[in-house]
This record gives structure tokens, C-alpha cells and sequence, in this order.
């Protein structure tokens, strides 16, 4: 902070992180509202349990390691160069900028610098909570998935994996400025298409496989039956929450300002970028956001014949699938990536659920990995040629580079961790409620200690009338 | 134990960490890895015990009812 300028900056960009967490929180109001509609009356506290207790376990975890993760990975397992990990001693767990801290000189015996606690003191842990809420994020939309017959325990230790493990290494290797990925592959994935979206559909249906359909979902023939939603309303406020959110996703994605000397680029300017450090502005993301949303919602509604739940579904697979290349795009290709995500992503769910009687509760598998993929393939194509990056010796984005990619994000680190932990947890017999508790209903001790405790009440108060 | 900051009235260019018992992150970082850990041992156990229970008791035609009631 030794100009005015740089002490703007520095308080501004605080400022900015901070406004994104309260934001993308809403995303996680969302999901409960959204698994609670979805559930049935006797799932509810479960449901709702389920998801809000990732909170803290992942919020610790992504503390204890997660943040370390990311900054030490971006060399990936010695790809790049066959460098390893990267010192980080903003991020390390027991260093002094993960606490509060103004900035001044290091410690005696600290492992910071004089420069790490001028540059990270004040914006460490917003930029921590920012990226502790795509942990959140990426968690929570395979809470929706497992609804009904998942062991808490089970979900738990699967949140914790993906929050602050895979999704954090995914982040490190092609969601960083200078991570292996994007200097190799030119990997481009600015809203995170691949990863959040598809390392997190992924993960879904690995615990899918082992999880198996809910009782009574398949017929005898095979052919799937509808679960009623509990409550529409419940589901369409929960949908529209998570778009509310989606607005500090986007924004906690991009570096607010930045002069173009630090990104490789010339003239006196300040500029917002995306996390790769290459120019975009608000208004880009502004435009593309809500023309996605918009192309996602019209063929959602087509392609559904009405359905409400998948017009709505449709609208975030449209911002899904053009996310990866929403700070580029124009606003009418958003609309059209967008479009064809939702489609494909609504055709996808269909098709995989009859032929191999997987019972995505919400549809996350599809909505979030199958439109990620899509999303990032197709910008493969749309952005081909152009610099992943501002600095010397990145590839450019091309679709090979964008498919290799999206393979890593929903299979390597999202399918593959996801369907190894299934199976052990299967096989300690930690995964799947017992189908006599899963019939009567997973709040059904809940749900027998009310009816006895509205029975008892209802009796005092007729034994008090007959006294009055 | 002496508090880590003694005075506000200081140059804030030299203040670096404001937190108390500086110098004692690597016994917390144990202390909190130790909290999270036993917080999954603890709710394994518990969850385990309550569905055994619930298995035990909904069974036969208290499950018929539990079903009849429960579900929509």
C-alpha cells in the first residue's frame, strides 16, 4: 500500500471478495430450498440436515487444506516442466496470514515475507471465503442428486472430498493463472463449466452407481416412475436463489482490478479480468449471463413441453454451458450455447436414466456435468486460436485442449475419486439407508415422536376442557 | 502469556498479525484437525446406532402404517 492508488486498490478488491460471499450464499439457500421441495414429507429434515451440515465440515476442511491445495498444485503431479508443489505461505494452515492481519513485517520464525503480508493481509481471507463458496457449491449439487436414501456419514465424507480436495486440485491445475492445464492445453474455463460444474456431475454419478435408484423409482419393465415434488414453490424459489447467486459466482471468478503491466499487456489502464489474468469487463459477463439464462429457459420450456421444474433446470444448464466462455462471447452466441446446452443436458438425463437406471433425484448429473461438458467443448470451437493467456508460452484455447480438459474435470476428478470412495463406502456398509427405514421415511423417528407428542398435547388440552 | 498487540497507538505499517498467542498455530491446527475428525467418528456412531434402532422398529405392520401415514 505505498501509493494511494495501490491502497484503493487493495481495499476495493477486499471490498469486492467480501460482496461475493453473502451473494453466494444464496446458491446454497437455493440447494436446501430446492432438495427440500424435490424430497418427499417424510425425507425433509434429513434433506435439509444433509446439506447444511456441509457447510462447516467442508468450511474447516477447505481451511485445514483445501486453500493449501491450490496454490500448491498448479504444477499438477510434476507435468509441467516435472516441477512440484509451489510454496505458498499465504495459504499454508498454520501460517500467520490465515488470521487476522494488517499487513506490517513477519514474525520472528514465520514462513511469510515482508511482501506475502503486504500483498495477501487484507484480502486472504476474503479470497479464501469467495473460493470456500464454490467449495460449497460444488458439494451441494451432488447433495441434490442423493436425496432420499444416502447415509449422512456417507455424503459427509463425499462433500469433503469433493469441496476441499478435487475441486480445489481441478481449481489449481486449470483454474490459475499459471496452472499446468492452461499453459499445456490452453485450457479456458472462465465460469466454471468444468471446474465446479462437470468435476461435480461427475462426482454425482459415481456415488450414483453404487447408490442405486431410490425404492420404487424403476417399474418392474424398467421404465422410470415420477416422484412428485413436495412442494413446486419450495423448488421454483430454490432455482431462482441459486440464479440470485449465481451473480457472485460470476463476479468472485474475476480479478476486479488490475493494471496491464501485471497481465503481460501494455498501456497506463486498469482493467477487471477473469482468474487467468486476460481481459473482460462486468458488462461482458453481464450480457452473457443473462442472454445464457435466457436461451436455457426457452428451450427448457420447449423441450420439457412445459415441464416447470425442467424450464427452470433449463435455464441454469443455459448459463452452465456457456460459462466456460462467458467472458468472451457474444451476447446472441451465449444465447445459442446456452440453448443447445439445455437441450442436449434435458435429452441426456432422459436417456441415461432409462438405459442405465440411474435416479438423479434433481437431474444434477445433467444440468450441471453434462452441460459442462457440452459447455466446454463447444467453446473450444468458438474460441479457437484465441491466448489462454497474456503471458509467453500458453497455448492457444483449441477444442482438443478444451475436450482433454472437460475428461479430466468430469471423469479423472469427478467420476473416478468419486465412484472408488462409493465403493468403499459401500462395501463398510456406510452408503445406503436400510430399504425398511428408506419405505417409513428418513425423519420417520421424527415424524412418530410429533404424532405422539401432538397426541399427548391434544389430550391435556381436552382433559383441561372438561375441567373450564 | 503477553498479548500480542500491547498498543494501538503504534505505526500500523510495522503491526503484521493482531491475533492472540501468536506463535501457537501449529498446536491449533492439531486441535482443530483433532475437532473435525472426532466430529466424523462421533456421527458414524451415532447415525449407525439410530438406524439400527429405527430398522428395529419399523418393521412389519408398523411399517405398513409408517408408510400409509408418511408417504404422500
Amino acid at each position: 500500500m505505498d501509493t494511494d492508488i495501490g491502497a484503493l486498490t487493495i481495499v476495493f478488491t477486499e471490498f469486492y471478495y467480501w460482496l461475493t460471499v453473502p451473494l453466494m450464499f444464496l446458491i446454497h439457500v437455493g440447494f436446501c430450498l430446492y432438495e427440500v421441495g424435490a424430497s418427499r414429507r417424510k425425507n425433509t429434515t434429513h434433506t435439509l440436515l444433509k446439506n447444511v451440515m456441509l457447510i462447516p465440515l467442508v468450511t474447516i476442511t477447505f481451511y485445514f487444506f483445501g486453500w493449501w491445495i491450490y496454490f500448491a498444485f498448479p504444477n499438477g503431479p510434476f507435468i509441467f516442466e516435472g516441477k512440484g508443489l509451489v510454496a505458498s505461505p499465504n495459504a499454508v494452515p498454520w501460517s500467520e496470514l490465515m488470521g487476522p492481519h494488517l499487513g506490517g513485517p513477519p514474525a520472528s520464525g514465520s514462513m511469510t515475507s515482508a511482501e506475502d503480508n503486504a500483498f495477501w493481509a487484507r484480502i486472504n481471507g476474503v479470497f479464501w471465503a469467495a473460493f470456500l463458496l464454490f467449495s460449497w457449491t460444488a458439494a451441494s449439487i451432488v447433495s441434490g442428486s442423493v436425496i432420499e436414501r444416502i447415509r449422512n456419514q456417507a455424503f459427509w465424507i463425499v462433500a469433503v472430498m469433493i469441496g476441499s480436495v478435487t475441486w480445489v486440485i481441478d481449481a489449481s491445475w486449470g483454474w490459475h493463472w499459471d496452472g499446468w492445464m492452461v499453459k499445456l492445453l490452453g485450457y479456458h474455463d472462465a465460469y466454471a463449466s468444468g471446474v465446479i460444474h462437470a468435476i461435480a456431475g461427475g462426482t454425482a454419478l459415481g456415488v450414483l452407481v453404487h447408490l442405486g435408484p431410490r425404492i420404487g423409482k424403476f417399474r418392474a419393465d424398467g421404465t422410470p416412475r415420477n416422484i412428485p415434488l413436495q412442494n413446486p414453490w419450495l423448488v421454483s424459489i430454490g432455482l431462482f436463489l441459486i440464479y440470485t447467486g449465481f451473480w457472485g459466482f460470476y463476479v468472485a471468478c474475476n480479478v476486479p482490478i488490475i493494471d496491464a503491466a501485471s497481465i503481460g499487456a501494455q498501456g497506463e489502464v486498469f482493467t477487471a479480468t477473469n482468474i487467468y489474468l486476460t481481459p473482460t469487463t462486468l458488462s461482458a459477463i453481464t450480457f452473457n449471463f443473462l442472454m445464457s439464462l435466457s436461451g436455457g429457459l426457452l428451450i427448457g420450456y420447449m423441450v420439457s413441453r412445459g415441464d416447470a421444474f425442467w424450464t427452470f433446470s433449463g435455464g441454469l444448464a443455459g448459463v452452465i454451458t456457456a460459462s466456460a466462455g462467458n467472458d468472451l462471447y457474444h451476447p446472441i452466441q451465449a444465447l445459442l450455447i446456452g440453448a443447445l446446452g439445455a437441450y442436449l443436458a434435458y435429452k441426456l438425463h432422459n436417456w441415461v436414466e432409462r438405459t442405465f437406471k440411474i435416479d438423479d433425484a434433481v437431474g444434477a448429473v445433467a444440468v450441471h456435468g453434462y452441460a459442462g461438458i457440452i459447455g466446454l467443448i463447444v467453446s473450444g470451437f468458438v474460441l479457437w486460436g484465441y491466448p489462454s493467456s497474456g503471458f509467453e508460452g500458453y497455448a492457444p484455447i483449441t477444442p482438443w485442449g478444451q475436450t482433454i480438459g472437460a475428461v479430466i474435470m468430469f471423469f479423472v476428478l469427478g467420476f473416478l475419486p468419486a465412484y472408488v470412495v462409493g465403493g468403499i463406502l459401500k462395501m463398510f456398509g456406510m452408503l445406503r439407508i436400510p430399504p425398511s427405514v428408506e419405505l417409513a421415511g428418513l425423519d420417520c423417528q421424527i415424524l412418530d415422536d410429533d404424532a405422539k407428542d401432538s397426541k399427548e398435547l391434544q389430550n391435556a388440552e381436552l382433559a383441561q376442557a372438561k375441567k373450564s | 502469556m503477553s498479548p500480542t498487540i500491547s498498543s494501538w497507538a503504534v505505526d500500523l505499517t510495522q503491526v503484521g498479525a493482531i491475533y492472540p498467542w501468536l506463535g501457537s498455530e501449529c498446536l491449533l491446527y492439531i486441535l482443530g484437525l483433532a475437532f473435525w475428525l472426532s466430529f466424523h467418528v462421533w456421527q458414524i456412531v451415532f447415525e449407525n446406532r439410530n438406524l439400527a434402532k429405527e430398522k428395529k422398529h419399523f418393521s412389519g405392520d408398523k411399517l405398513k402404517k409408517a408408510i400409509e401415514t408418511n408417504s404422500p
